[in-house]
């Protein structure tokens, strides 16, 4: 399977250097940006200037729609990067313009080449005001109705992490250092998960279903205490809210690399230890892989859908009636059965939409006509406003 | 031929109807019996909940019987939905005795050749209507008989559906003691209730925007050049103004009929429009433009689909006589107007032809179909006591066998 990653805008190059750095030989790294001085930076990727006609090397302004147009006019440089590439994955901070307003363009640039699309988004931190995160909530929404999946990363819980007089750089370096990992981890995950598979059809499904509101987070542990120590991170995660991610989910997906060692008994500890800290109706899947030269040695990465980001409580008025609708699909559902199940794939195959529920759904050209129309093209509708009696 | 009213029955998405009809001297068609009933049970035009289904066709049969003083025994369904294909077959064979020109003998032939199809096993044909003959491969031939050549082939259009499916519509009829002589697929139904033999020849595309199915028939130099069904109606409209709006479906319906309109209009923007209080339900209003972009969006994909494959197909450019929007979908405020902007073509509300009787009936585009099909049950009437040509020209039935 191809791999690309491709870092769109400040945020997304700087995770995408990260990622360079962390994994030599890897796979190919791009990095998308209109402004030019902020690319000039960044040192062992490819990076790929947009916009240079219209926006003469200077970034957006913070503006979406002239990031997207500034994308648009540069086409036939971007088109080339996604031929013969299966797996494309996008990394973009929310916030800014290009971020927000490239990602889905060239999301969906790569679906028309033929590439799964998924995105890795950090959302920005508290500090960044409430016009940045709107923007985001708004590029989100964007995303997430063109890319197979998306995952987040909620920047501001990592500022529990950081000590008061943290420089503002290393609040920024954290997140990318996360997301890089994450990236890292999960390619892992869906390249190495042999043993209880978890492919890419399984990661769509499920990221499907919890439409946007997904948050990873990678735990690892070596030597004796390995398990405990897995456990113990993935508790105390900071992208987990220390556990209240995980107590309120209502899926998550468990996965477990270990070594050429790894023994049946360690994942079950691993899995109970998890599923413990959650909802007792929760849904798991899992996915176990070794790593044929670890010795000792074991990574969890588990993904979790919340229920609403603690962004979304102060999105604005436009983009918090679309949330609402796509975040009420998986809760009923997935809360159907009162013990915790354990399954590989299938569970979220079935599409149900309004009326259309349980009937065969009308596909045409790979798009399902029974999710309305506004929805799959993202314009915004404001829901009914209850009448002042 | 029968004196006796044709009785036809749809069991539709929206609406279950059935029309009593007879053929009047002048050549029209009297519409003398009418019953309606909204329909349950039925999604994307194929029966889900068969007691429900045929509850509807109980009440709509009685109406019929009451309004047009007859008693329903026996009735023409119109079948629907996106499990109906239509596929073109050619059959040539060589003329028998050049020298005296094409016997009917060699037609005889041909048709069964033509007709000669092999289907997916899980379907059952519908309709077997001969297109086009072409003698030593010079096409447009209407009627070959007596001319002279080697080589006769015939292009055969074959509609066919799923057996199963098709069986439980007729069985939904049965279940209240119908006998179903005859089925008709409602795309080709409308398009012989509004078409001119003129729009024919110029080449027309007849698009009737169903409660749960779009379906398309496109004829061209006076044959069908292409038909077509997405699963995809007015239904659709009112499940996505629901879901936008968070609002029941019933409300959805309401407000689509009543401030839905197909273009986005600047006027319209800022408008509110009120949903008066329910049990239940608190009042509540939301913006025009927010519900026109809701419509135009589903209404401008649903378009687009058809048109690509009229364009795959190089029909476009074929459609002198531009479209025929039947249906209810055609009601919606500005739906041919949108369809003019994207076929780029002139388009027109259907008006079924030729037919008199109660009111309602001539002037609605919904209705369409069940009064095509009354038209089709006539002319096959007429075609099976004296062999006529015409587009009922449709060979054997299988249902005829089996009801």
């Amino acid at each position: 399977m191809s791999l690309l990653i491709a870092g769109i805008g400040n945020g997304g190059c700087n995770t995408a250097r990260v990622i360079a750095r962390q994994w030599p030989n890897g796979p190919k790294i791009v990095g998308v940006n209109t402004d030019q001085r902020a690319l000039a930076e960044l040192d062992g990727i490819e990076c790929i200037p947009i916009g240079e006609k219209m926006l003469k090397g200077l970034g957006t302004g913070g503006d979406p729609r002239v990031a997207r147009q500034a994308a648009a006019a540069d086409v036939e440089k971007l088109r080339p990067l996604f031929t013969g590439i299966d797996l494309a994955i996008f990394v973009a901070g929310l916030g800014g313009g290009t971020g927000s307003g490239v990602a889905p363009f060239l999301i969906e640039e790569a679906k028309k080449a033929g590439a799964l699309t998924l995105c890795f988004v950090m959302l920005p931190f508290e500090f960044e005001g409430p016009r940045r995160k709107e923007k985001a909530e708004r590029g989100l929404l964007a995303i997430r109705g063109a890319a197979d999946g998306v995952i987040c990363l909620p920047s501001q819980r990592l500022v529990s992490l950081l000590e008061d007089k943290a420089n503002i750089r290393e609040a920024f370096r954290r997140a990318e250092t996360m997301l890089a990992a994450g990236i890292q981890e999960l390619w892992r995950v869906l390249n190495r998960s042999s043993i209880i598979n978890f492919n890419f059809a399984d990661l769509r499904a499920f990221l499907q279903k919890s439409n946007g509101n997904c948050i990873f987070c990678c735990a690892e542990g070596e030597g004796e205490q390995k398990i405990a120590m897995v456990l113990e991170g993935i508790k105390k995660h900071a992208l987990f809210n220390n556990g209240q991610t995980l107590a309120n989910a209502d899926a998550f997906v468990i996965c477990v690399i270990g070594g050429a060692d790894l023994s049946i008994a360690d994942v079950n500890r691993v899995v109970e230890g998890v599923l413990a800290l959650g909802r007792k109706d929760v849904l798991a899947m899992t996915g176990v892989g070794c790593e044929p030269e670890w010795r000792d040695k074991i990574h969890v990465t588990v993904l979790a859908t919340e229920k609403r980001l603690p962004a979304a409580e102060h999105a604005s008025a436009e983009a918090e009636p679309a949330r609402q609708d796509f975040a009420k699909v998986p809760a009923q559902e997935l809360s159907e059965s009162g013990q915790p199940d354990l399954i590989q794939t299938g569970l979220f195959d079935a599409v149900e939409q309004g009326r259309f529920k349980g009937i065969n759904p009308t596909i045409v050209d790979g798009s399902n006509l029974d999710i309305p129309t506004f929805i799959r093209r993202r314009i915004p509708v404001q829901k009914a406003k209850i009448a002042n009696v | 031929m029968t004196k006796a009213p044709i009785a036809v029955l749809e069991i539709g998405t929206s609406k279950v109807c059935a029309l009593v009809g007879e053929p009047r001297e002048d050549g029209n068609i009297m519409i003398t019996g009418m019953g309606n009933c909204p329909s349950c049970g039925v999604r994307k035009g194929v029966i889900v909940d068969m007691e429900k289904a045929a509850a509807c066709v109980q009440t709509a049969i009685q109406e019929a019987e009451t309004s047009g003083a007859v008693e329903i025994r026996q009735v023409y369904l119109l079948v629907n939905g996106e499990h109906i294909h239509g596929s073109v077959n050619q059959g040539s064979v060589s003329v028998f005795d050049p020298a005296h020109g094409i016997s009917a003998d060699d037609i005889d032939d041909v048709t069964d050749i033509a007709r000669a199809i092999n289907l997916p096993h899980e379907n059952e044909r519908i309709h077997t209507i001969p297109q086009m003959y072409s003698v030593d491969g010079q096409g447009g031939v209407i009627n070959p008989l007596g001319m002279h050549g080697a080589r006769l082939s015939l292009d055969m259009l074959i509609v066919h559906g799923s057996r199963n499916i098709l069986n439980n519509t007729i069985q939904a009829a049965r279940n209240v003691g119908l006998e179903v002589l005859d089925v008709a697929f409602g795309g080709l139904c409308s398009a012989l209730a509004t078409l001119t033999p003129e729009q024919k020849e110029c080449g027309v595309a007849a698009i009737d925007l169903g409660g749960g199915t779009t379906s398309h028939v496109v004829y061209a130099d006076n044959a069908i050049a292409s038909m077509g069904i997405i699963a995809v109606g007015g239904d659709h409209l009112t499940n996505d103004i629901s879901q936008g709006f968070t609002i029941s479906l019933r409300r959805a319906e309401a407000l689509k009929h009543e401030a839905g309109a197909a273009l986005i209009d600047a006027a319209d923007h800022f408008r509110r429009i009120a949903i008066p209080l329910e049990v239940g339900f608190p009042a509540c209003s939301v913006t025009g433009g927010d519900l026109n972009a809701i419509i135009n969006a589903r209404l401008d994909e649903t378009f687009k689909i058809i048109k690509d494959e009229l364009e795959k197909k190089s029909l476009l450019q074929e459609l002198g006589a531009g479209i025929i929007l039947t249906g209810g979908g055609s009601r919606l405020k500005g739906t041919e107007m949108l369809a003019e902007q994207i076929f780029g073509v002139s388009c027109a509300i259907g008006k079924p032809r030729h037919f008199s009787g109660i009111s309602t009936v001539q002037e609605g585009p919904e209705y369409a179909a069940p009064l095509g099909m009354i038209r089709y049950a006539i002319r096959s009437a007429t075609r099976n006591a004296a062999e006529s040509v015409s587009l009922g020209n449709l060979i054997k039935r299988w249902f005829v066998g089996q009801t």
